[in-house]
């Protein structure tokens, strides 16, 4: 399935877009979503990204999500990296 | 029961709205918090900052920050908070929180909250400009869960 990841912070210079399109496994969940982003991170060579992705959540439009929630192929997610509001 | 009103969104911000949003003749006490763009930062000169959030998810969770404050104070509570995103000048209001409440004490233990709480939780990201034309992402407080 294909899973649209939305990027926030730092991660939105990755893309003119500021979203990624990835490949999972059907049945995937968050941890297998994690996995894959930080292959194709360092993939293309944005290692110091693919660190700050330890330290990010990955959320849907309006929660947090759990690294055991599941994944559908409809969702969109974000990935955010640590915040500093204010 | 407290009423709640937050915004994230590239509108400047309005102290008259603010003002409007938690007027309330039940309450004596009213606090204004403001926070601008500092013109430096770590020794380098700040032109401004670019604001990114996720939208839909930081109201949420500003709303939730609000009614957690709030669940501890017994009488009328009144809470409003306008978060900007986009660029801003260095000068220029980056954030308003405004509460009113029966009891001043409440009211600035309140706002003192609610502005840590949104440093910490919600997700809004800084982007800052240099006079000398460099940029970059500030560090921030992981809100991933274990």
């Amino acid at each position: 399935m294909e899973i649209k990841v939305e990027l926030f912070g730092a991660f939105s210079d990755l893309s003119d877009s500021r979203a990624i399109m990835l490949e999972l496994k059907e049945g995937a969940c968050v941890a297998d979503l994690r996995s894959e982003l930080k292959n194709w991170l360092n993939h293309n060579g944005h290692t110091e990204k693919a660190t700050l992705l330890d330290a990010s959540a990955i959320s849907t439009a309006d929660k947090i999500l759990s690294e055991s929630e599941p994944l559908a192929g409809s969702d969109r997610v974000a990935v955010l990296p640590p915040v500093c509001g204010g | 029961m407290a009423r709640i009103t937050v915004s994230v969104n590239s509108q400047k911000l309005s102290i008259q709205e603010a003002v409007s949003a938690i007027s309330d003749s039940g309450c004596g006490g009213q606090v204004f918090f403001c926070g601008t763009v500092r013109s430096h930062n770590k020794g380098r000169q700040v032109e401004g900052i670019f604001y990114d959030a996720h939208t839909s998810l930081a109201e949420k969770v500003l709303s939730d920050i609000c009614e957690s404050v709030s669940s501890g104070c017994s009488g009328a509570v009144n809470i409003y908070v306008a978060h900007r995103t986009g660029y801003v000048a260095a000068g220029d209001a980056s954030i308003i929180i405004a509460v009113s409440s029966e009891h001043r004490a409440d009211a600035f233990k309140m706002a003192r909250e609610i502005i840590e709480e949104i440093k910490a939780k919600v997700p809004v990201w800084k982007r800052e400009h240099y006079t000398d034309g460099q940029s970059r992402w500030l560090e921030g407080s992981s809100i991933r869960e274990f």
